[in-house]
């Protein structure tokens, strides 16, 4: 295909599909699990509080079609969450970090260093317990976090995190 | 004169101990926004019904506030390390953000009523891009502050465009607007937006006369609408006259926006000043600039007439929705004003390519079908079998994309991209490689059954979507611009 004709030559790019990908850690689905868990806890919760004060729905009907509802719900994200899981996958390159995640659409995010304006590592209550954590990666771009990568071990999150601000700090704009 | 004392802010600190009066009130103050209609609920509800959970709640959510506030003060950290802006916070999600220091563009002392009642200052460190930095000191005293600011733009890097001083700066006149140019962009102007206003103006000016005369103006506009064959003249003569009303606001709106309007090159950027009554000038540096954009309506296509607009990295002038467009009336001037950047990349493509022909059937499928049957179900309630004329919305959105996708082209070459488009109007981008943040392709099932792909192009001015391409096209462009942007020894702002 052409695509630049030039001297220089296309093939000889280096390819960032055939860069080998590291899946996200399997404790990780753990974590998804019981945050979900919670989360679908909390919305049963409030289903019961709202039913047992609004008198025109304690009736059969409405109350399986909550409980039916809620089933679908609970399962089905439950389902998409565990088909998502296995997509992700990170990468990271001399120059640029590869973020994959995505079932239904699968999305392949490339951040290269020299564009990094800052970072963090953020660690939730459900992470630490299984010393997880997640990387969140800054640029310009108008997007509002440009790369996370979760579920890394949180050893490895900083020392990521360490050798990508050594890189931007040295980097600067350029690459070479 | 302020004696600003030295600190060692290696060592990791809190805020300062007003900070807690600071971060409660903004918790407060959020809560409050958001619960308030309860809180009535519960003032004025019936001293009869037993209500005992609501009040429950109502306790116990500023006690969980006043808790949370206490945690998020003590758990706060700020320091420096090896050269970066360490802010450590959180509780049960701890986060630690790291901000290396020549990556700080600014940085921000504010003070508000609580601020200034408690004698200390929220600092806020802005990198590119900053809506997202999250990096915010609530409370600092005001010496502290003072001092950190200082300290934190020493180091700052000395950007090598902004070294300019004192020179005298010639200047190259690039764009004028003849009265007859200013008529042709106001007759072609988007005169809904007029109408829009026309109305506006006309319901309050009916409002105001029924106020002023009581019935009268309405049992005039009763007796003369009595008579049908005046009122169909009527109704015509008004929709006339709102035309034309609409009209001449527009080019009204435009001469006064456009007139005096003048575009400046100087060595560094352009100069653009335009306005009659409330004149503007801006200042576009060339390094600056993002992407570059143009497009014109269908009418204005017809004449020739462009808008094109510089895209900067957002910022606060971005925050306050200034873009910077200038009106176009000779083609020549499009590539005069793209010249710094970059020229044209169509004429000289190596490339080009275009999206996929399933574009418009898939487009009618997710975004047509779904739209039509749900407002045809809706409307078949009081439209009866005349809710089925919501289902030519399919074909239209079929007509809308066929067109899209037969107009969109991706021109390529070594330095730039262009990416044409539009169904009635058109518009033209242009970006350099290097300008870009980040990249992110996009594959749905389908698309990965036939090896088809979506770019997503993010730059600081905002993004630029090329979908439906090979998958083979898109992965060469994204090692492409990769490529650019690794390699690039320029800045990108």
């Amino acid at each position: 295909m052409d695509f630049i004709n030039d001297s220089f030559n296309i093939q000889h790019l280096p390819k960032a599909e055939e860069v080998q990908h590291t899946p996200i850690d399997k404790s990780y689905l753990t974590v998804l699990r019981i945050e979900w868990a919670i989360s679908s806890s909390i919305l049963i919760i409030i289903a019961i509080i709202l039913t047992f004060f609004i008198k025109p729905i304690q009736e059969p009907i409405w109350i399986s079609l909550i409980i039916v509802g809620w089933l679908l719900l609970t399962v089905g994200y439950a389902f998409f969450q565990t088909k998502a899981f296995s997509q992700k996958a990170y990468a990271l390159r001399d120059k640029d970090v590869i973020y994959k995640s995505g079932w239904i659409v699968q999305k392949t995010r490339t951040c290269p260093f020299n564009r990094i304006q800052h970072s963090s590592v953020s660690t939730g209550f459900i992470e630490r317990k299984y010393g997880l954590a997640t990387l969140i990666l800054y640029t310009a771009g108008t997007d509002d976090a440009d790369l996370q990568i979760p579920g890394l071990k949180e050893v490895d999150a900083y020392a990521m995190k360490e050798w990508i601000t050594q890189k931007i700090i040295h980097e600067d704009y350029r690459g070479t | 004169m302020k004696i600003t004392e030295e600190h060692n802010w290696s060592i990791p600190q809190r805020q300062a101990k007003a900070g807690l009066f600071v971060i409660i009130y903004k918790a407060l103050l959020t809560v409050i926004k958001a619960v308030w209609p309860l809180v009535l609920v519960v003032i004025f509800r019936e001293r009869n019904k037993t209500f005992d959970t609501f009040e429950m709640l109502l306790i116990g959510i500023p006690a969980i506030i006043l808790i949370r506030s206490v945690i998020d003060f003590l758990y706060f950290r700020f320091y420096i390390e090896n050269n970066d802006l360490i802010i450590k916070r959180g509780f049960l999600r701890k986060k630690v953000i790291t901000i290396p220091l020549n990556k700080i563009q600014s940085v921000h002392i504010e003070q508000n009523l609580i601020h200034q009642l408690l004698d200390v200052a929220k600092l806020t460190i802005d990198t590119a891009g900053s809506e997202k930095s999250e990096a915010e000191i609530d409370a600092i005293s005001i010496s502290k502050a003072e001092s950190f600011k200082q300290f934190l733009l020493k180091i700052e890097k000395d950007m090598p465009d902004q070294a300019q001083s004192g020179r005298v700066s010639t200047e190259i006149p690039l764009i004028h607007l003849s009265i007859r140019d200013l008529f042709k962009l106001g007759l072609s102007a988007n005169h809904l937006q007029a109408f829009f206003i026309v109305l506006a103006f006309g319901i309050s000016m009916l409002q105001s006369l029924e106020e002023i005369f009581g019935n009268r103006v309405i049992r005039i506009v009763q007796e003369s609408s009595t008579a049908i064959g005046i009122s169909i003249a009527s109704v015509l003569a008004l929709i006339v006259v709102v035309l034309v009303i609409s009209v001449i606001v527009s080019v009204v709106r435009t001469v006064l926006r456009y007139s005096n309007f003048n575009c400046n090159q100087t060595e560094q950027g352009f100069r653009i000043q335009t306005g009659l009554i409330n004149s503007r000038q801006n200042l576009v540096p060339f390094s600056k600039i993002q992407y570059i954009s143009w497009e014109a309506n269908w009418i204005r296509r017809k004449i020739g007439l462009f808008m094109l607009e510089f895209h900067q990295a957002q910022n606060e002038l971005a925050k306050k929705k200034q873009r910077i467009r200038l009106p176009i009336t000779k083609k020549e001037y499009v590539d005069r004003l793209l010249e710094p950047y970059h020229l044209a990349v169509k004429p000289i493509s190596h490339s080009t390519h275009s999206i996929h022909k399933v574009y418009p059937f898939r487009k009618m499928l997710f975004a047509g079908l779904p739209t039509a049957f749900i407002l045809t179900i809706i409307a078949f309630f009081w439209m009866k079998w005349f809710a089925l004329i919501f289902l030519l919305w399919i074909p239209y959105i079929y007509v809308v994309n066929t067109i899209y996708q037969k107009r969109f082209h991706l021109y390529i070459s070594p330095e730039a991209f262009q990416v044409n488009s539009g169904v009635w109007g058109k518009e033209s981008k242009i970006a350099q490689w290097y300008k870009i943040q980040f990249l992110e392709l996009r594959q749905s099932m389908y698309q990965k059954r036939k090896q088809l792909a979506t770019i997503i192009i993010h730059t600081a001015a905002g993004k630029i979507k090329i979908p439906y391409v090979d998958l083979a096209l898109a992965q060469t462009v994204k090692n492409y611009a990769l490529y650019k942007i690794e390699s690039t020894a320029k800045s990108w702002m």
